[in-house]
């Protein structure tokens, strides 16, 4: 099966920092623009602006502490999880088909179908992230896959399947969002000052090339992404019925909307 | 009527079920909607409605058991009742036999 596979072509973009409300809407926006056939796959490397909280789309912003966090951007994510606080930290996200995952199936043995199981992308890019780590000297070693997923509210108190950990705590934690065979994936690396992030970039990049059997290539934002980005900023991830109520804005995708009672 | 759900072969690939977000009584969709949403192992994964029609009825027992849809997909863990806009839309799904085929699996 992996000899047919045709390797899947993945964008590259280079490390940027955003707002939390718009680097949420810049991952949306590529999902999207992917499953809209204009986009390609998407790999990219973002730090943030400023503190800020997340939090996954089931929680309720009620539980979550943002005590001491005067100064915080608190945004609910697309994708799944507990609350992930970001500090000194980078985000890796990527956007793009499950398909993209069958050359790295066959080569671990697994049958093509498998592939929708959203726990082999954490294991096949938490794999790579952890292999780029070390190459930069941070000793860390990856959660057996036969962890519990439940990690509690705070994504960081409890390392589960595929996480990764070092110096005694987890350092790396992912989550995804699904549809319609696509998948958008979020992972939060926590680094420590000095950390070289550029070499960071350029060994993930090689090593998922590598380990996954994709092209990448370097490419930036269209127009119409960042117009689409900017959108969703403005009526889903910078409102408040968005990260309150985890509602989308009326006709968009996202969460089905209110139409009555329950 | 038709009483929707997922397959026992889908809630294997997802996983454990934390999470259930249903439509809201009265929402008409069509089909391929995204009518409801299930997060298992940190992933949030958008479902779509395989039929059109106006929901009648949401199994609320998901609210506080999401874990049904994993034990019965096909009778506790059911997600929502809809009336059919076009029930002859049934005739584009694919029947237990040939899900069978596709995914190796029975239905």
């Amino acid at each position: 099966m992996p000899g047919d596979v045709v390797p899947s072509r993945y964008r590259f973009i280079p490390l940027t920092a955003g707002y939390a409300s718009m680097n949420m809407a810049v991952d949306e926006a590529l999902l999207l623009s992917y499953l809209n056939h204009f986009s390609p796959q998407t790999i990219r490397v973002y730090c943030w602006s400023r503190p800020s909280v997340t939090f996954g789309y089931r929680i309720d912003p009620a539980a979550v502490d943002t005590s001491g966090c005067a100064e915080t951007d608190v945004v609910r994510r697309p994708t799944g999880g507990g609350v992930v606080y970001h500090c000194e930290c980078a985000t890796v996200a990527m956007a793009g088909g499950v398909s993209s995952l069958e050359e790295w199936a066959g080569r671990n043995g697994l049958p093509r179908k498998r592939v929708n199981r959203s726990s082999l992308l954490y294991r096949a890019v938490n794999s790579v992230v952890g292999d780029a780590l070390s190459a930069l000297g941070v000793k860390n070693s990856l959660v057996p896959g036969s962890t519990s997923w439940n990690a509690g509210i705070d994504c960081f108190s409890n390392p589960c399947a595929y996480d990764i950990v070092g110096a005694g705590r987890k350092i790396y934690g992912a989550a995804q969002m699904r549809r319609g065979g696509a998948f958008l994936y979020q992972g939060n690396l926590l680094i420590e000052e000095g950390f070289d992030i550029d070499g960071f970039c350029e060994l993930l990049r090689e090593g998922l090339g590598a380990a996954l059997g994709w092209e990448i290539v370097e490419g930036e934002l269209s127009k119409e992404e960042k117009e689409e980005a900017q959108r969703l900023c403005r009526v889903k991830y910078g409102s408040g019925d968005w990260n309150r109520l985890g509602r989308s804005p009326p006709g968009r995708p996202g969460r089905p909307e209110a139409g009555g009672p329950r | 009527m038709a009483r929707i759900g997922i397959t026992d072969f889908a809630q294997d690939e997802l996983g454990d079920i934390v999470y259930v977000e249903l439509p809201h009584v009265g929402t008409e969709l069509e089909a391929s909607d995204d009518c409801a949403v299930v997060e298992s192992v940190k992933t949030a994964v958008s479902i779509k409605s395989p039929l059109s029609g106006k929901v009648l009825e949401v199994n609320d027992n998901l609210d506080e058991e999401p874990e049904l849809v994993n034990f019965e997909p096909y009778r506790a863990g059911w997600m929502f009742i809809m009336e059919m806009a076009d029930p002859e839309e049934i005739e584009d799904l694919l029947t237990s036999e040939e899900y069978s085929d596709k995914y190796g699996t029975g239905v």
